[in-house]
Parts: C-alpha cells; sequence; structure tokens
C-alpha cells in the first residue's frame, strides 16, 4: 500500500470484556461496531465496506443493516484483522469503497452462539492423516512444540520464557481492564501447573469473551473525525504451514519474516524509529519469535533482551502494553486486540500511555506459525 | 486404561494411499524427485521444491531424530497419563508429528536429536500408524 493514504477513524472494544455470558457472538460483533461508530460519530449507512473472521461478513452486515460495496471475509487466525486493514486501505485506495467496518467478537469462554470452529478439518486432509492422529489437544500442546528447539539452538532458557509472562503483567497492572492484574514472579510462573512441557498455565494464553471493531477511510478525510487520525503507513501479510510439523525452520517463522519485512518496507522506516510494538502473545514463546524475526534482535537475542527489562515499563521498546494475551484478554482470535492497543497509543489515550509515541508496529500470527499479519501506524500527518 | 478408539482415525486419498499402504506392511514410504533429488512429505503427485511430476515413491530407512517436542499434561483417553507430542526429522530429511513410544515420557528420557525409529501400531483393520522410539529398543511384544 501506500503509505498514509489510509487513517483509523473509529476504534473500540466491546463495553466489557471477560467473562460475558448475556451477550452471543454476533452481538459482541455489534457491540464493539457500534462502539466504533459512535467514537467516530458515524452512522451505520455511512459504511460500505465490511470484513470480518470467524463470523462471515454476510451475518455480521446483516445483523448491523449495512449494505457494503466491499466484503473481505479472509480467515487465516487470530491475525486476520491485520489483514483485513491491509486488504481495507488498498480497497479504498481503489475507490472500492469508502468507510470500511472490521469486525471482532467472540464468545471464547462462554461459547453463547458461537459459529463452528473450522479446524484441522476431517480425517482426510492432510493434517487429519497425519498430525490428528498424535492426539494434540489444540493449542495449547501444539503450537508450543517448537519452542524446545528453538531453546537448544538458541541457548534460550525457561527462566527467560517465564520473564514474558512476568514482564506482561507489570503492564497489566497499568491497565484497568486487563483480566490478571496481579504481579508474578519468574519462580511463580515455572512453578505453575504443568500444561504441556515446558509450557506452564501463565506462560499460555486466557481465553476470554470480548469483541473490537476499526473503521478506515482515506487519510484525506481524517481530520473530519473527533479523534486522533492514525495513518496506516506500512503493512504486510504471508502465509507458511498449515501443519506445524512442515514449518521450514520450527526456531523462525517464514510468515513473519516476510510480513514484517513488507511492512517495514512499505513504512520506509528503521527499527531504531520504532516507539511501541504488539507482538500476538498466545503463548510466552511468540514475542521471542515476532521480536527476532522482525529484526528488532538478533537471533537467539530476543530472551535475554526480555528478561534484562527491554521491554518492560521503562524499557526502550515498550510490548504488549495492554497486558498481552497471556494477561489481558485473549477470546481466540486476538488480534483485533493487539490493533486496538496500537491506536490507544497513536492517539496518547492508553492507559499505559508511551509518551510522544508516534509509531507503532502491531504483528500478529495466525493459527500456529501458519500465517502472520503486520500493520504499522503512525500519529503524524502526511 | 488408554483407549485406542479415541484416536483420530485417518482416511487416506488417492494421493497419500501408497503411504498407508506401506504403513499396513511396516514400510515408512516417502516421495523422491526424479528431477531434482529432494525427498518430501506429506504426499503429493508433484515435488513441492520444483513442480516436477517426475516423482516416485521408496521406503526409508525409518531412522529419525527427536527435532522438537512437548509432553502434554491433560487427560486424553487414548493415553495412560502425560505423552509426548513430537516431530521428528528422517534420516532423508522430511519432518513428521509422531509421538515417542517405548519411552519414559520425561524431559530427562526425551532429549532432542536422540536417535528414533519408526515403529508400527495396528489402530484399525485398515490403519496401522507410524510411531517413533528410541533406536535399538524392542517394544513389549516383539516386532510387527
Amino acid at each position: 500500500m501506500k503509505p498514509s493514504t489510509v487513517a483509523i477513524v473509529g476504534a473500540a472494544e466491546t463495553t466489557d470484556l471477560g467473562r460475558l455470558p448475556e451477550l452471543s457472538q454476533i452481538q459482541l460483533h455489534a457491540d464493539a461496531a457500534l462502539n466504533a461508530l459512535a467514537d467516530a460519530g458515524l452512522r451505520i449507512s455511512d459504511i460500505d465496506g465490511i470484513a470480518t473472521a470467524g463470523e462471515s461478513p454476510t451475518s455480521v452486515a446483516h445483523y448491523l443493516g449495512i449494505v457494503p460495496t466491499w466484503v473481505d471475509a479472509t480467515q487465516v487466525g487470530g491475525c486476520s484483522f491485520m489483514l483485513h486493514v491491509r486488504h481495507a486501505a488498498a480497497a479504498i485506495n481503489e475507490g472500492l469503497c469508502e468507510t470500511v467496518l472490521i469486525t471482532h467478537g467472540e464468545s471464547g469462554r462462554s461459547n453463547i452462539g458461537r459459529v463452528a470452529f473450522r479446524g484441522a478439518g476431517g480425517g482426510g486432509s492432510l493434517q487429519g492423516q497425519f498430525e490428528s492422529p498424535y492426539c494434540s489437544m489444540g493449542p495449547t500442546s501444539t503450537f508450543t512444540i517448537p519452542f524446545l528447539r528453538y531453546m537448544k539452538d538458541t541457548g534460550t532458557t525457561l527462566e527467560q520464557l517465564a520473564s514474558v509472562a512476568v514482564v506482561q503483567r507489570e503492564w497489566a497492572g497499568l491497565n484497568p481492564r486487563a483480566s490478571y492484574r496481579d504481579p508474578i514472579t519468574v519462580d511463580e510462573v515455572m512453578n505453575d501447573r504443568m500444561i504441556a512441557y515446558p509450557f506452564t498455565k501463565l506462560e499460555c494464553c486466557l481465553v476470554t469473551d470480548g469483541g473490537g471493531a476499526l473503521i478506515l477511510t482515506s487519510a484525506e478525510r481524517a481530520n473530519d473525525f473527533p479523534t486522533r487520525p492514525v495513518y496506516i503507513i506500512g503493512t504486510g501479510e504471508s502465509v507458511e504451514t498449515p501443519m506445524i510439523s512442515q514449518m521450514r525452520d520450527m526456531t523462525t517463522s517464514q510468515a513473519f519474516r516476510v510480513s514484517a519485512r513488507k511492512a517495514f518496507a512499505e513504512a520506509g522506516i528503521n527499527h531504531a524509529d520504532v516507539d511501541h510494538v504488539m507482538i500476538y502473545d498466545a503463548f510466552a514463546h511468540l514475542p521471542f519469535y515476532g521480536l527476532e524475526d522482525m529484526g528488532f534482535c538478533g537471533r537467539g537475542e530476543a530472551g535475554s533482551f526480555i528478561e534484562e527489562r527491554n521491554t518492560a515499563p521503562g524499557g526502550s521498546l515498550p510490548l504488549n502494553t495492554n497486558g498481552g494475551g497471556l494477561s489481558y484478554m485473549h477470546s481466540g482470535m486476538y488480534g483485533m486486540y493487539a490493533l486496538q492497543e496500537s491506536v490507544r497509543q497513536m492517539r496518547g489515550i492508553a492507559p499505559a500511555q508511551i509518551k510522544d509515541a508516534s509509531i507503532s508496529v502491531c504483528h500478529g500470527v495466525g493459527g500456529m506459525f501458519a500465517a502472520s499479519g503486520t500493520v504499522i501506524m503512525s500519529n503524524t500527518p502526511p | 486404561m488408554a483407549d485406542k478408539s479415541k484416536i483420530p482415525v485417518p482416511t487416506p486419498t488417492p494421493e497419500t494411499a501408497h503411504f498407508w499402504e506401506g504403513a499396513k506392511v511396516g514400510e515408512l514410504r516417502m516421495q523422491r524427485c526424479g528431477d531434482c533429488a529432494e525427498v518430501y512429505f506429506p504426499p503429493r503427485p508433484f515435488c513441492p521444491a520444483c513442480t516436477s511430476k517426475n516423482v516416485e515413491v521408496f521406503v526409508a530407512s525409518g531412522r529419525a531424530q527427536l527435532y522438537s517436542y512437548v509432553i502434554n499434561q491433560r487427560p486424553h483417553p487414548a493415553f495412560d497419563g502425560p505423552y509426548s507430542i513430537a516431530v521428528v526429522e528422517l534420516e532423508e530429511g522430511p519432518r513428521m508429528m509422531t509421538n515417542i513410544v517405548n519411552v519414559e515420557q520425561t524431559p530427562e528420557a526425551l532429549q532432542l536429536d536422540m536417535a528414533l525409529e519408526v515403529t508400527f501400531e495396528p489402530l484399525t483393520d485398515e490403519i496401522n500408524l507410524p510411531y517413533f522410539q528410541p533406536a535399538g529398543v524392542q517394544p513389549a511384544g516383539g516386532a510387527e
């Protein structure tokens, strides 16, 4: 995309996050969408583009009363919303629509009105034949498989893995909306209940209910809205493999590298220009892969980088400042909440606001190292 | 007691039938490209490295190394207690998901890069599943 030609002019999460059995999944979409419309001062009739994942865009458009001229149902897992931002920017620039609504809603904990999850497929899919028979029980015992190889090849330690959860809990302590806010120690994390060796419960994401929505339009119109515009300056996306056993190298994500490289090239920035980073943390090892594959750290350096508090409050590279999927919330497709925190930081309204931050990198994973999307935002007008 | 009927059963497709037919007779069948020599898995009738359709099926050695794994602690009806979910690297190159069997399911017993060999267990009348065990282990009950 062309940098700074499209802006986020509306952004909101659901009114509540956490355990919300009083709301169905489609209503979580609607609650977030209506909050984002109010945030932008728009009416539903102003929306002419719709993108969503988890639900079909048909369902969301009909439920909200949207008549779209542009539709995107890209569904590559939890980073789908990063891809929606990228596709929406291209669509707006191409004149396919003017004002795009991207919604997420997921009754991940309460399971109210949830659309059936499209998992590995039946016994005849390649995953069904060559992975499912080995009885992994979802992400906790699958997404975690690469880490022992990463540890051995890079010299990373279990203490460093635990420090990811500790540091993010510090950020969560600054955020009144975070699910878990009490400080934790490396020892507590390492001695917590083992879920899938070497990962303990505190190194696995939460499972909660919630939603979020974004509204995008051309940068030329961005000053007509009540909030500070947040410009999209670079984006990237890629996919690698639906089978984690078939990753080219379990110590680095090809999709992360391809997506981030594209986003940084589009934005025309260096890593030193970045004030704030979000890396989708379904599990505690994801920030290691994100920091290294995006080029913020050299190979094998991310563990000590986090352990030495560079990403903690007061550190040189604030990371996952909402508390992340480990402590803030995680409905299942967390990418939307990472985007929301980047927008808050760029607007200057985050609970743990980074002073004078002007560039935020928001990096997502989809599936289990299957896909990736990167969105780089700035609050500097073009 | 572990209930093997709770293991998801693979359904062979036309492109993977040779693999499951091999497993049935105790062979780990891989594919090799006749043009670029790439050895690959999972099965498909063309080479994923160069798209050539000049590919052949061959019987792999069954030797492998432990590439990475977790030990799942959550109860699963097909297992008596915690069990490994692993990825192994075959001597010929490709990697496969598996469970490491006939060994204690502990970090001490499961060392990365340890030598492994394939072993087959009947799952249904039609399907034998390939598993991996430490090289040289004689499983209880003898050979397949």
